[in-house]
């Protein structure tokens, strides 16, 4: 009795289980889809029709024009930053009393080029730094007296947006404080310094830049199904934050004139604009969204504490770090605070300071456990590798299987005698024949007269030297002449099958990178589609595929060499019956590493998640630390 | 008459006694052969054999069955096992464990690091994951750096480097 061929069966229908479970569940199902389309098979309907991918994410957004997270992803904001503000603009008449427009309006007409974005760099901020005043003129005349000055209509734009947002979310000190941006870029430095003490008196920091992410994501998720986490994380990294470096620029010449209020004899009035300031950067460390928005607030905080009494400016002393020169400048104006009769303030600043430390130190040391760091990208990345290359082997270990099955019902196979010299000859030439058109079509760009040009002539003529030295006179010549034209042309068929079994597995791999173009393009690097060569993916994937199938070859011709063999029976008898065996154990091995992939995918999703809603609270919950709160 | 001509039933009765006896005696030694056990499939090979051979859809229909049932049955063990696996991986705590004591090769962000990295032209979300690791520094030389001492505490001529670019009220 035959006990292989139930074993088999039943090896079969584990791979079929595993398959049919991971294709069943829904948790992973699109993970199962995305990689099957690697291989060339499309389960259910594909991610998405159009033929034109970019269009896609238009055209979801147009279907849902109430939406405002899908409205304001709709656009990429990318290097055309003049653009995105201008379409931003077209949704005011449907979104004009919500605060977020607002919000992500005045973040994206900060910067860009200088005649076409609001920028603030006025050289009375390097007074902090300056140790003398003739330094602080020398860079002022040379380097930081050439900046020109942002457009009136510019900063008048900025202005009524930056109002409009205050009379939404008037419990926001967002607005306010983005509103003196153009105030002291406008040379308005009196109004400038009410607009910060007016954002010091706001329980509340929200920069809405959720909103700008949750959108491209979801837009992504509608447009092209549930994308890996890679795609995800890659549209998040893309969120750009241009109103930081002004924001600190504010602060740089707030404290400048609180400085020149001291140095004239009004300490009180100089403490109110250090302590207002104080006073944001505290509730920016807090409530920022983004990690970089707490430590922004840090170095506000961290620059309203100096030139108390406008000290004079020193640089760093050398034995020193930043660290300490931190705590040094800090204990000054402490000092000085007290003996000024601002006992409070020293304390809080000391509180601040303290808060500040604990982000800055322990937070930061979870960096390499973000979603951002290498080694959890690479972690997924080798899941979803590792699948792929199970699967695609899989895939060709059935195909060669087959094709072993029907070589081995050739005559010399079933009897175990070794193949004619002819037919040698015949099949050696195909295969020489395929490798050189392969290797002309690869260098068809190459305009001077190429290796594959050379090595194609030379081999057609070897083709063609074996058929005439095969030919002999009488009927045995024209017996191996006719075993030689046979073995050609069905191995040259066979090849012909193979090529297209990879053309069509090509198709769907061009798919898939057309739907990673698609949401590349998304998270606004531009790039809306990339131009990749068929021939070349078809043959990277159709070799990464064939790594298994080719150690099995190794395998058997090893084996065939020890029990004085044939190799060519011995192989397609091998691959009958080894392939579909070894291409189950594949699958069920496929099955063991989606599981994996999905635990990774489900911990970075997980991660993202918390990211949109607080990067800092996500980061002091990986360092084991609760997020500080207000000093 | 010869004898030969004889007709049988004449024969005389000495012959026919020893026909009998040798009757007999086969008997009895046929009867004392042992007999061999009958198989357990012996009546239904017979019948089978008597039985109208199975028509071509028939053994079809057995072929098919007897290659479905193994594969059927490898299908639902390995479809049930999935799913509970799915279901077990999928339901296990997803958050990342915390690790407050976790090595790290992150510099830790001092002020001037800061400094430096909230200077970049292009701010963005991924900013400091790429600072981090491109001033990535080896475990080992991650002590954090001695906190200065009370200023007050400390010998009159380094308080005074220490100090001297900040004025108080006193020296102003």
């Amino acid at each position: 009795m035959n006990t292989r061929a139930p074993f088999r069966t039943t090896l079969v229908g584990l791979a079929v289980g595993v398959l049919l479970a991971l294709l069943i569940a829904p948790q992973s199902r699109w993970l199962v889809r995305y990689q099957l389309a690697l291989v060339g098979v499309t389960v259910g309907t594909p991610p998405s029709g159009p033929s034109s991918m970019s269009d896609q994410p238009l055209r979801i957004a147009a279907a849902h024009p109430g939406d405002y997270q899908l409205q304001l992803a709709a656009q990429q904001n990318g290097d055309r930053r003049e653009q995105y503000v201008a379409y931003l603009r077209t949704l005011t008449p449907r979104f004009g009393n919500n605060p977020s427009l607002y919000a992500n309006l005045l973040r994206y007409e900060i910067g860009g080029d200088k005649e076409k974005g609001v920028h603030l760099a006025r050289p009375e901020e390097h007074e902090l730094e300056a140790a003398r005043p003739e330094e602080y003129e020398l860079e002022a005349g040379g380097k930081y007296n050439t900046l020109p000055a942002s457009a009136p209509a510019l900063l008048a734009a900025f202005d009524a947006d930056a109002a409009q947002g205050e009379r939404l979310d008037p419990s926001n000190a967002y607005f306010p404080l983005m509103h003196a941006i153009s105030l002291f870029a406008a040379h308005r430095d009196a109004e400038g310094l009410a607009a910060v003490q007016r954002a010091s008196t706001k329980p509340v920091w929200n920069e809405y830049v959720s909103d700008e992410t949750n959108g491209r994501l979801r837009l992504a998720d509608a447009a092209y199904g549930h994308a890996p986490s890679i795609s995800r994380v890659a549209i998040m990294a893309a969120a750009l934050y241009p109103q930081y470096a002004p924001l600190r620029a504010v602060a740089r010449l707030a404290t400048v004139l609180a400085m020149h209020a001291e140095q004239s004899g009004n300490p009180a009035r100089g403490m109110s604009i250090r302590r207002a300031l104080m006073q944001d950067g505290d509730l920016m460390r807090v409530q920022a969204q983004v990690y970089i928005g707490n430590l922004v607030g840090i170095a506000i905080s961290a620059t309203a504490r100096s030139r108390p009494g406008g000290s004079e400016a020193a640089k760093r002393p050398q034995p020193f770090d930043g660290d300490q020169w931190a705590r040094m400048r800090l204990e000054a104006f402490a000092r000085y605070a007290r003996q000024a009769g601002f006992p409070d303030d020293a304390a809080r600043a000391e509180a601040q300071y303290a808060a500040g430390e604990a982000v800055r130190r322990k937070v930061s040391m979870s960096l390499d456990h973000s979603v951002f760091s290498p080694q959890r990208v690479n972690r997924l990345a080798a899941g979803w590798i590792g699948g792929t290359l199970a699967l695609v082997s899989a895939f060709w270990l059935l195909v060669l299987g087959g094709v072993g099955a029907l070589l081995s019902r050739l005559p010399s196979v079933r009897n175990r005698q070794p193949l004619p010299s002819a037919a040698r000859w015949g099949t050696t030439a195909a295969l020489a024949l395929a490798a050189s058109i392969v290797a002309l079509l690869a260098a068809e760009n190459d305009t001077q007269p190429s290796i594959a040009l050379i090595m194609a002539l030379g081999i057609a003529g070897a083709v063609a030297v074996s058929a005439l030295t095969l030919r002999r006179d009488g009927e045995q010549g024209r017996q191996r002449l006719k075993t030689f034209a046979r073995a050609l042309g069905v191995t040259a068929l066979m090849l012909m099958g193979l090529a297209l079994v990879a053309a069509w597995q090509t198709r769907g791999i061009l798919k898939f990178v057309q739907v990673q173009s698609g949401i590349s393009g998304l998270s606004g690097d531009g790039s809306g589609g990339s131009e990749t060569s068929p021939l070349i993916a078809g043959l990277v994937v159709t070799g990464i595929g064939l790594i298994v199938p080719a150690v099995l070859a190794i395998a058997l011709s090893i084996r065939a060499r020890i029990r004085r063999v044939p190799a060519f029976a011995a192989l397609a008898s091998g691959f009958r019956r080894v392939a579909l065996p070894l291409a189950c154990v594949l699958i069920i091995g496929y099955g063991a590493a989606v599981l994996g992939t999905l635990r990774e995918e489900q911990r970075m999703d997980n991660g993202l998640r918390q990211m949109i809603s607080h990067e800092g609270r996500y980061y002091a919950s990986l360092a084991g630390a609760a997020w500080p709160g207000p000093a | 008459m010869p004898d030969t001509f004889r007709p049988l039933g004449d024969e005389k009765p000495k012959m026919a006694l020893r026909d009998e006896e040798l009757d007999i005696a086969l008997r009895d030694g046929l009867r004392r052969l042992p007999t061999p056990a009958v198989s357990a499939d012996f009546d239904a090979r017979v019948l089978a054999a008597l039985a109208v051979p199975p028509s071509a859809w028939e053994g079809l229909r057995i072929q098919v069955v007897s290659t479905l049932r193994p594969l059927l049955c490898g299908t639902a063990c390995s479809l049930g096992v999935t799913l509970l696996a799915l279901f077990w991986t999928l339901h296990m705590p997803a958050a990342v464990p915390a690790l407050p004591n976790a090595p790290s090769s992150a510099r830790p962000l001092d002020m001037a690091a800061l400094d430096s990295l909230l200077s970049q032209p292009r701010l963005g979300a991924s900013s400091l994951t790429v600072w981090a690791r491109q001033s990535a520094v080896p475990i080992a030389t991650l002590a954090p750096p001695p906190i200065p001492s009370d200023p007050e505490r400390r010998p009159r001529a380094e308080h005074r480097r220490a100090c001297r670019p900040f004025p108080t009220l006193l020296t102003a």
